[in-house]
């Protein structure tokens, strides 16, 4: 019971009543500051867009970001769901369900239906963010056509709905070339206007990315971020052996494990830092191990080794 | 033209339309696209209150599918500035003319109120607001451009942007707009500015900016610099606090940009002495300055030994020694070699061999690094195979050494290093294995010392004879004596394979059919099929041909179905079908083998499907379908009380099923080793993939189809044609991906649908198939094209791929190809 309440307690501070009571650290300059602009736009003209990039170069956060300043301006469209989408994504996860217990006693009535986030969505005037849209079926997909041809919905046994006026719907998808992806009915591709392809950002707004994430403690020097920021280029200028390079995460993992190095040195009173060339070594081969995919009949291994080789020298 | 560069609703209609006809386009713009446009730019003109071409441009690349993204920016660009680059016009815009009339009519039957609501809008902005003057200045601003471009401002302000295009888009017309811009451009980059940023930003005026804002050091120093401030203090905190890649970074930003001059830099740079204490400091200073400093290089050495491993610092020495001349490897090895006591162990032959290097200080390391290899082997209980795989090392090492004068140094230990090991021998039976072994790996033992062993060993003269010489006459013993298995012969006849002719292969031949030698018969027979047949029969006739043929499964399959595809032409008829029927089976063994080993399981996950049952026991109750479920219970009039397990409704699962289709390019220069890759492949395929809906074809200028997706075929039969396909003709790929097409579009029931085709990209009908391309593309196909490695037009390789959204990977390695396909096919499902 003393669990229970605990749990109470902490579920409640814990809670994000509106979206954009969240704190968002972002960086809006290069292409996340045009990006946000072009979601406006979207906005305003009532297209619904889609974000389009490899893993980690911050589509969500950005939804997050544009649904919470659209909740400041607006009086009505506060809320903002998003569903990640794989293959197992059912209909009734966009839409919602019947409670069988209560529909047992009392029917199919909206007494007994919980509504899913698009539903909700749809009905609060809020923004929904379909994410990882590709990884989702055609089945799935095509729940989508009828919000976003006609801005209504049917639900079986209750009826249809017509979308509240302020409802927005923001996709956000890997580009198709990546494995694991399906592709985007042509259906689907029909009804979604506005394309919009973040890429890996410019050095500046990477390297401000990495600051900001790093926590205050973790503090380390501008020539070690260059080195970090060289490093996760590379994989990226590596098109022949490398499918998925590092992304922006991959860069803020390194800075965070190179500041808590240096941390540790500061903590135990090191007068003699250790190289850096060094403790990058050991970093790049933990990160990147997980970070890039190579192509196939490539070892990742024999790319890291000739990154720290090319960058660091070893 | 007034507000809008172009009227949002021409150029909709215009970029659409040319889009569609454009040849590189990959996804065909649908009509809805044409109201978006239109529809964005006026949004972004309300909300900004002005629109330049640059929004036209964006905006149209926005609305635009993202793999036609690029081609929508210079489609936008070329209706907006046909003057910009009009030789640069492609040339197939010409055939617009004819698709103009048939989409005019698309337009207007569709969505002409629309556009026409949009065109209302449009003249009540242009008719409110009518300044002319804009383009004129844009125009006459660029006059005066072109004219100063090599001139401060303008020169350091265009250091800012890409190209003059980026001015036409954002239509700046005057100098003030021009520096208001660039100053923009270069707040953005502060913190990641490279020393031609820091030298424009100084002829702008800019110095004060960048040392309040930047947070780097080395910006800030260069800035000021630059400004003729004085660094002096700056640097002595640099100096002091030994920030070294600080420190760095800063030399090099005040070497690029001049603004120290040459003699003070290389004042700073001397002091960098003290400052570089081991070799990855070193290299990172290389690195920036583009030469090394003066360094100590007793100090750096001595630091680094400690710090760091062998390979770590040998490969900095050996990039300092290669790009900057300096002499540190042979300097390293010295100490290593003058240190070796502090170190438990030297560094490992292997280590050593990667980084070889024609100096004494190398010889001397490997030297020690053998010696103590050797004690170490001589230490274990079975020293004898410890010797073995230590000079089977070395061997390997010196024959993979890059370093010819190393690599000799190698060899040079390899006698010696064979006689140890032959002393090694506890008994004759590891004298006979030691010495088979280093002829089999191409190491020939001295006679003398085999002859020494030998008699010490108590071995008969007879027994050490043959260990001593592997010659044609032991080889004829042996084959005579029914003595040696199949491998033994075969590493026999390799060794003298030179000194092997026709009459003597005959002599061979009668004496292992006369002693009914069938190890033998295979061992002539894996080494030359055709030869080896045509021979027996000659001595023997038809039984002794048979007698052949029958002995041939006693080596390695894959050997004789290399052997088959090489010498095929060569066997004679009477026997060619009987040896095609031993291939064949070797063939589908061969084929199933690897399928167990590189396939895995031939099925993927459980998948929910739209069929629901009653529940039964040992169900996933995750898969219970509770709106099915409640529906059936109060379709039944259930109470809670009878309700039971089999009224609860489950989705039915199945086994994910794929669609592979598979294209082969058999043109050409498809010989023996690669056709019987290809069909170890196919066969590996065929039985991995059974449960799934599989096709292969093949091709050149036709398509052979060896299966499709519908069809039921035996192994066997698969097989049998394999093995008669030979290469030919030109590559016409087009047919052969509409068989693809078509074989996905009638016959194949799966969701996941992979398309692999396999060519050296060298194709006669690039045109017609990228339509078919599309096709798949717009099926939902994953696509996947494999060219070999050293042979392919990449360029169209990579246009295949583009418009089919899919993958290109290279074959580097033949034996590689079943391996490839089996992981491409992994990874996918």
């Amino acid at each position: 019971m003393r669990d229970k309440e605990k749990f109470k307690e902490l579920f409640n501070q814990a809670l994000v009543k509106d979206v954009f009571e969240e704190e968002i650290n972002i960086v809006l300059s290069g292409q996340y500051g045009k990006a946000l602009e072009l979601l406006r736009d979207a906005e305003s003209t009532g297209l619904y867009p889609a974000l389009v990039g490899p893993p980690g170069v911050g589509k969500t956060i950005l939804c997050r970001y544009f649904a919470s300043i659209r909740a400041k301006e607006s009086q009505y469209s506060h809320s903002f769901h998003w569903l990640t989408m794989d293959e197992s994504i059912k209909p009734s996860h966009f839409l919602g369900s019947f409670d069988p217990a209560i529909t047992l006693n009392k029917g199919f009535v909206l007494d007994a239906f919980n509504p899913g986030p698009l539903l909700s969505a749809m009905l609060e005037g809020g923004t929904f963010l379909a994410n990882e849209i590709n990884r989702a079926t055609e089945y799935s997909q095509n729940t989508l056509l009828e919000p976003l041809e006609e801005a209504s919905i049917s639900i079986p046994h209750l009826g249809r709905i017509k979308a509240h006026e302020d409802f927005f719907f923001i996709s956000a998808m890997n580009p198709e070339e990546l494995s694991g992806t399906h592709r985007l009915s042509e259906a689907l591709k029909d009804r979604i206007k506005i394309w919009i392809k973040l890429t890996y950002p410019d050095k500046s707004t990477e390297l401000d990315i990495i600051r900001i994430n790093l926590p205050e403690h973790f503090t380390i020097e501008e020539s070690e971020l260059e080195l970090i920021y060289s490093i996760i280029n590379e994989t990226r200028k590596n098109t022949v052996d490398i499918e998925v390079p590092a992304s922006i995460r991959a860069g803020i993992a390194m800075a965070k494990l190179l500041g808590r190095k240096r941390y540790l040195e500061r903590e135990h009173d090191n007068k003699e830092k250790e190289s850096i060339y060094v403790h990058l070594s050991d970093i790049v081969k933990t990160v990147l191990l997980g970070s890039i995919k190579p192509k196939p009949g490539v070892k990742v291994q024999d790319i890291i080794n000739r990154i720290i080789n090319k960058i660091l020298g070893a | 033209m007034g507000i809008f560069p172009e009227n949002p609703c021409e150029f909709a209609v215009e970029f659409i339309k040319r889009m569609r006809g454009h040849p590189d386009i990959i996804q065909i713009p649908s009509s809805r696209q044409v109201l978006s446009i239109p529809k964005l730019i006026l949004s972004r003109y309300y909300r900004k209150g002005t629109i330049t071409p640059n929004d036209f441009i964006e905006i149209s690349s926005l609305t635009s599918y993202p793999d036609n993204q690029e081609l929508a920016k210079n489609i936008a660009f070329d209706i907006l500035f046909p003057n910009y680059h009009k030789d640069l016009i492609n040339e197939s815009f010409q055939d617009f003319e004819e698709n103009n009339g048939r989409y005019q009519e698309e337009i207007e039957s569709e969505i002409r109120s629309e556009m026409d609501h949009l065109q209302d809008l449009i003249d009540e902005i242009e008719s409110k607001t009518f300044d002319s003057s804009t383009f004129q200045k844009l125009e006459e601003f660029f006059d005066e451009l072109s004219q100063k471009r090599h001139e401060e401002p303008f020169k350091s302000a265009l250091h800012f942007f890409n190209d003059d295009s980026e001015l036409y888009k954002d239509q700046i017309s005057s100098i003030e707009e021009l520096l208001d811009e660039a100053r923009n451009k270069m707040m953005d980059k502060i913190n990641s500015l490279d020393p031609e940023d820091l030298k424009a930003g100084h002829s702008l005026g800019l110095d004060e900016l960048i040392q309040e804002q930047s947070l780097r050091i080395w910006e800030k120093i260069t800035s000021k610099a630059i400004n003729n401030q004085d660094i002096h203090d700056d640097m002595n905190e640099l100096f002091d606090l030994g920030r070294f890649e600080d420190l760095i970074q800063t030399l090099k930003f005040l070497g690029e940009t001049g603004a120290l001059n040459k003699e003070d830099l290389q004042k700073l740079k001397n002091y960098l002495e003290n400052q570089i204490k081991n070799l990855d400091q070193l290299f990172s200073a290389a690195k920036n300055l583009g030469e090394t400093p003066t360094f100590n290089q007793e100090k750096v050495i001595e630091n680094s030994l400690g710090e760091a491993s062998f390979e770590h610092n040998f490969n900095l020495a050996n990039s300092l020694d290669q790009y900057y001349g300096t002499d540190l490897r042979n300097k390293l090895l010295e100490k290593y070699v003058q240190e070796l006591e502090t170190f438990k162990t030297p560094p490992s032959l292997e280590d050593l061999t990667k980084n070889a290097i024609a100096r004494k200080s190398w010889n001397d390391l490997f030297q020690e690094s053998l010696h103590h290899s050797i004690k170490e082997a001589m230490n274990q209980v079975k020293k004898n195979e410890a010797m073995k795989a230590l000079t089977q090392q070395l061997h390997q090492l010196t024959n993979s050494c890059q370093n010819v004068h190393s690599s000799q140094k190698m060899a040079q230990k390899l006698p010696d290093l064979v006689k140890e090991t032959l002393r090694a021998s506890e008994n004759s039976t590891q004298l006979k294995d030691s010495v088979e072994f280093f002829r089999k790996v191409g190491l020939n033992p001295e006679s003398a010392d085999i002859k020494n062993l030998g008699r010490t060993l108590g071995m008969s003269e007879e027994e050490i004879l043959e260990l001593i010489e592997p010659n044609y006459q032991l080889l004829k013993k042996l084959m005579d004596s029914n003595q040696a298995d199949f491998q033994r012969l075969s590493n026999l006849i390799d060794q003298i394979r030179d000194q092997l002719n026709k009459d003597q292969i005959s002599e061979l031949m009668t004496l292992s059919l006369a002693s009914d030698n069938r190890e033998a018969l295979a061992a002539l027979g894996h080494f030359d099929l055709g030869d080896a047949i045509k021979t027996a029969q000659e001595v023997g006739g038809k039984e002794a041909e048979e007698k052949l043929i029958s002995s041939l499964t006693a080596g390695s399959g894959e050997n004789l179905l290399k052997q088959w595809f090489i010498h095929r032409r060569n066997i004679p008829n009477t026997s060619k079908e009987k040896v095609k029927e031993l291939v064949k089976a070797i063939l589908v063994e061969l084929g199933i083998y690897y399928s167990r080993a590189r396939l895995g399981s031939a099925i993927t996950g459980p998948i929910p499907i739209n069929i629901v049952r009653p529940f039964i026991v040992g169900d996933d109750f995750d898969n219970v379908d509770l709106e099915e479920t409640v529906m059936n219970i109060l379709e039944k009039g259930k109470k809670l009380n009878h309700i039971d397990y089999d009224d609860f409704l489950v989705y039915e699962t199945a086994k994910g099923l794929r669609s592979v289709v598979i294209e082969l390019d058999i043109s050409g220069s498809m010989d023996g080793e690669k056709l019987a890759q290809m069909a170890l492949c196919t066969t590996m395929l065929l039985y991995g993939l059974r449960k799934d809906e599989l096709a292969i074809s093949y091709f050149e200028s036709d398509t052979h189809v060896l299966k499709s997706i519908n069809e039921e075929v035996e192994l066997d039969k698969i097989a049998d044609e394999l093995l008669s396909i030979t290469a030919r003709g030109g590559t016409r790929i087009q047919a052969a991906l509409e068989w693809a097409r078509l074989e996905f579009k009638k016959n194949a029931n799966s969701r996941e649908k992979l398309n692999i085709i396999f060519t050296d990209a060298e194709i006669f009908d690039l045109q017609p198939a990228i339509e078919e391309l599309r096709i798949l593309k717009a099926m939902n196909v994953d696509f996947i094209i494999i060219c070999p490695e050293t042979q392919f037009n990449l360029q169209e390789a990579e246009k295949m791929a583009k418009i089919a959204g899919g993958q290109l990977l290279t074959l580097n390695d033949w034996n590689e190809f079943p391996k490839l396909i089996a992981d491409i096919i992994k990874v996918k499902f």
